[in-house]
């Protein structure tokens, strides 16, 4: 059994310790906003936060989050109290398909959470694992932009 | 998306399976389609006591209005689209709406297809109708209940406004639904819009997507369900031979491993160990004898060969090619482009849930009407008893007008008896996709005496998208009139038929191109390797733009013309062509002075009915290519939501540039070579440029924009290409290795 807190709440899964938390977090506990892409780690459609830092739920095994904070994107806003990045989101129009989206904002939450106030380089090298096929990226680098002045440091 | 009522949380993801008993209190109203009596018909998603005069709209008695989509959403922006079309109608905002994909019904058209860039193109008049007509329809009703003469009646912000009040809609939904619903209503006048061209709030679907509860195909979820993962032969076609699947099914823990058509299922309750029992499978194929024989670089060789052969008239203007004999100069060219997968974001899934009679499918693809027929087909049943239910897409590009998962996932629920979700992988997504065609390309120009571009020649070799297309869903189409068995043999003789026959026009759409040139000639070679194609996102007219407006550059250049001056000179007679060049010219600084080692390059094209030019700037750094900025000028006329007017060409050039810069997929003995973003690499943050949208006012009826984005941009790219170092590249992805 594997235990850890999952969006701030104590949980635990008897899913076997190599199964990636992704199908765990999917499957087991109904939060489907992290998404399924590539299952290698290559796309980063799966990004959730791990002890705050951005990682790709599909090639993260279920023992490695033993004891660790582990927030998908139901963790970080809801339609009625958005995130900051989320709000961004809204005001940029990002989405087009959306399938790839929850994956790029728990990325710029991890980016702005360590540097609320990042150049395009920084932009660029946190957002390097995250494909988006409909091209939504100049708008992305918009949002998070938009969303800097407004992230403080301490927020996951 | 929901579907059916709104319910407790826990229970909406089961509501697919009570459709028919749902009730309620709501009006629904549709195109009225010629033929077609609408007051009477029942469409999918009606609900009791609700008013629903149209295929598209429904109001219930709380005053909410649901809008069916006719066209899918795969995020090219449909829904927010026709809500800006209905909303504009009806008073109301966009975001009020309660947003629904359309089940199937002929009200939807007779092939219920998303593509074409035709949605807002086919739309835009009778959804618009649709809405007015309603608003009518509540007039009139509304003056009956109040007993006020209909023209003491006005509309705002979603009420009905009488001197003795304001109502809310749903307060005449039992007086609408026992009147006849009027037609022909005056729509909303230019002067009055307060939404259509117009700046507007957040995007129908933004607030769901950003939040993670939008729900995609992959997200569903039944209680008692299976999922189900597929091994397929590596040769796209190959049949299962035998198999260790006994064994397997003993050492893996899963429920089933049984063969299909396309290879062997598995079935159980974790994805983790699906995989793992996949990975234990061993199967001896059956192959396909003529894919299987297929290699890239022989490929590459044989197209090559066939530019030299007679080929195929696909069009002639003037002498055609036969002038090329009288001129004194001619330029040659061959280009190429290669195989293309799409690369959706969500990987191709399907849910199947049997009924005592009939089905359900939960299933996201651009052709539901092909769904529920691939579905009926190939359990024998009646398309009629077939239900479609449409999530969010994951992306489309095309894909997903191809319903073989469909097949697939009807296949396994009805060995298993159980509700399936089948899942594809990224690897089973890239290794069983229908390609974008490989193609070459021999395009020739003659010049006269007095450098006049006189004469314009070119051949297209390679495979057709539409014998695929036809072999697939012929038989689906027909199976209901035709013997066991019958329609397949058709669907694989018209193939062949298709083939011989006539020239695809989405083998050479775009290569006839735009310009004045007197003597003109489009000819084609089939040459089909095996691998099944579909539609990808502007279809011909992804290779033919690069074509025709990488070699226009190369004769403006050996003219020693400025490319912009050139393209003007010879497109007189077409002025909105004329007009998105000098528009993006303006916006691009075309002859103003530039940083030190950036480089122009200019394209444009006509396609879906739209015309779109762009600029690309770029800078080379060895054998790289950066691309910095990207320029756009469109005319997709009336223009209904201006910023997803934008997004959309940004998309495509995105979608482009990855094509233009990564794209490849090659094969070894028939098998994909490509499996996953590590192989075929697609563009990312780092490399995406800044992109600038500018659209041309018009009041011309609405045109493609999906698609038409992205024929330009490699030439674009290729051109400045040239401009920086004086290399043509004439294949893509682009090499300058």
């Amino acid at each position: 059994m594997t235990q850890f807190f999952l969006n701030g709440t104590p949980v635990s899964s008897d899913a076997p310790a190599d199964t990636p938390l992704l199908w765990v977090v999917r499957d087991e506990f109904k939060l489907k906003g992290a998404k399924f892409g590539c299952g290698k780690g290559l796309c980063g459609a799966c990004t959730v936060h791990i002890d705050g830092a951005a990682q790709r739920s599909c090639v993260m095994p279920l023992a490695a989050v033993a004891g660790k904070r582990v927030t998908t994107i139901e963790g970080v806003g809801s339609a009625e109290q958005l995130h900051p990045v989320q709000q961004a989101w809204l005001d940029e129009s990002v989405p087009q398909c959306g399938y790839c989206q929850p994956g790029q904002i728990m990325s710029a939450c991890a980016l702005l959470a360590k540097n609320p106030d990042p150049d395009d380089a920084a932009i660029d090298a946190a957002m390097q694992g995250n494909i988006c096929r409909c091209g939504t990226y100049p708008r992305i680098r918009a949002a998070i932009k938009r969303a800097a002045s407004s992230v403080s440091k301490s927020d996951d | 998306m929901t579907d059916g009522q709104p319910q407790p949380p826990g229970l909406q993801r089961r509501a697919f399976l009570k459709v028919s008993a749902l009730a309620a209190g709501a009006i629904v109203v549709g195109i009225p389609l010629a033929g077609c009596s609408s007051a009477d018909d029942s469409w999918p998603g009606m609900r009791p006591g609700t008013l629903q005069a149209n295929a598209y709209l429904q109001i219930d008695r709380a005053g909410q209005i649901t809008l069916f989509l006719p066209r899918v959403d795969m995020g090219q922006g449909t829904a927010m689209g026709f809500a800006t079309l209905i909303a504009e109608e009806l008073f109301v905002e966009p975001q009020a709406l309660e947003i629904r994909h359309a089940g199937v019904h002929r009200d939807y058209g007779t092939v219920q297809v998303t593509g074409g860039s035709a949605s807002m193109r086919d739309f835009y008049q009778p959804v618009r109708q649709a809405g007015a007509n309603t608003r009518a329809l509540l007039r009139r009703a509304a003056a009956q209940k109040l007993s006020v003469a209909e023209d003491s009646l006005r509309f705002a912000d979603g009420h009905i406004i009488a001197a003795a009040g304001r109502h809310h809609y749903g307060e005449f939904v039992a007086e609408a639904r026992d009147l006849e619903l009027p037609d022909g209503e005056p729509l909303v006048a230019d002067a009055d819009l307060r939404l259509i061209g117009k700046q507007q709030g957040p995007r129908v679907d933004a607030l769901a997507k950003i939040t993670g509860a939008a729900e995609f195909g992959m997200d569903f979820e039944f209680q008692g369900m299976k999922k189900a993962m597929v091994l397929r032969c590596p040769v796209i076609g190959g049949t299962v031979g035998r198999s260790n699947a006994e064994a397997v099914l003993a050492s893996s823990g899963v429920d089933a491993v049984f063969p299909i058509s396309t290879g062997v299922a598995v079935l159980g309750d974790s994805v983790w160990q699906l995989k793992a029992a996949l990975e234990q499978l061993s199967v001896e194929w059956v192959l396909p004898e003529t894919l299987a024989l297929q290699s890239s670089g022989a490929i590459h060789r044989r197209l090559q060969q066939a530019l030299d052969e007679e080929g195929d008239q696909s069009s002639i203007e003037g002498q055609g090619r036969a002038a090329l004999e009288a001129v004194p100069y001619t330029l040659t060219a061959d280009y190429y482009v290669p195989y293309l997968a799409h690369a959706t974001m969500e990987p191709m899934n399907c849910a199947v849930a049997l009924r005592d009679e009939g089905m359900d499918l939960w299933v996201p693809t651009q052709a539901p009407g092909l769904a529920r027929n691939i579905a009926a087909y190939t359990a024998g049943i009646d398309p009629e008893s077939v239900e479609v239910h449409t999530p969010w897409l994951g992306g489309g590009f095309g894909r997903r007008l191809d319903n073989d998962y469909v097949a697939e996932a009807v296949e396994i629920a009805r060995y298993s008896g159980e509700v399936v979700h089948l899942l594809w992988s990224r690897e089973d997504d890239m290794q069983h996709d229908f390609y974008r065609p490989v193609s070459m390309a021999r395009l020739q120009a003659g010049i006269s005496a007095d450098k006049r571009l006189t004469t314009w020649s070119i051949k297209r070799a390679g495979p057709n998208v539409l014998a695929y297309t036809i072999q697939g869903s012929l038989p689906t189409m027909l199976a209901p009139y035709l013997p066991d068995g019958f329609a397949h043999w058709l669907g694989d003789r018209a193939h062949t038929l298709f083939a011989d026959w006539t020239v695809d026009f989405t083998s050479v759409d775009g290569l006839d191109g735009e310009y004045d040139i007197t003597n003109r000639e489009v000819r084609h070679v089939t040459v089909d390797p095996g691998l099944r194609l579909g539609s990808l996102r502007s279809v011909g007219d992804s290779f033919s733009g690069f074509f025709k407006e990488s070699f226009i550059d190369e004769i403006a250049h050996y003219l020693s013309r400025d490319p912009l001056q050139f393209r003007l000179e010879y497109s007189q007679h077409n002025p909105r062509f004329q007009a998105v060049l000098r528009r993006v010219a303006e916006l691009a600084n075309w002859n103003g002075k530039r940083r030190p080692g950036r480089y122009l390059g200019l394209a444009g094209h006509f396609s879906f009915e739209s015309y779109v030019a762009e600029i690309a700037e770029v800078s080379i750094d060895g054998e790289e290519i950066k691309v910095h900025k990207v320029y756009a000028a469109v005319d997709c006329g009336r223009v209904i939501n201006p910023d997803i007017v934008k997004a959309q060409v940004e998309s495509a050039v995105v979608y482009g540039l990855s094509a233009a810069l990564y794209g490849e997929i090659t094969l070894e003995q028939g098998a994909v070579q490509q499996s996953n973003f590590h192989d075929y690499p697609v563009l990312r943050m780092a490399d995406c440029p800044a992109i600038e949208v500018s659209i041309i006012a018009s009041q011309e009826a609405p045109t493609g924009i999906g698609e038409p984005g992205m024929p330009p941009i490699a030439a674009a790219v290729g051109n400045a290409v040239y401009a920086a170092t004086g290399r043509r590249l004439r294949s893509l992805p682009f090499d300058l290795g």
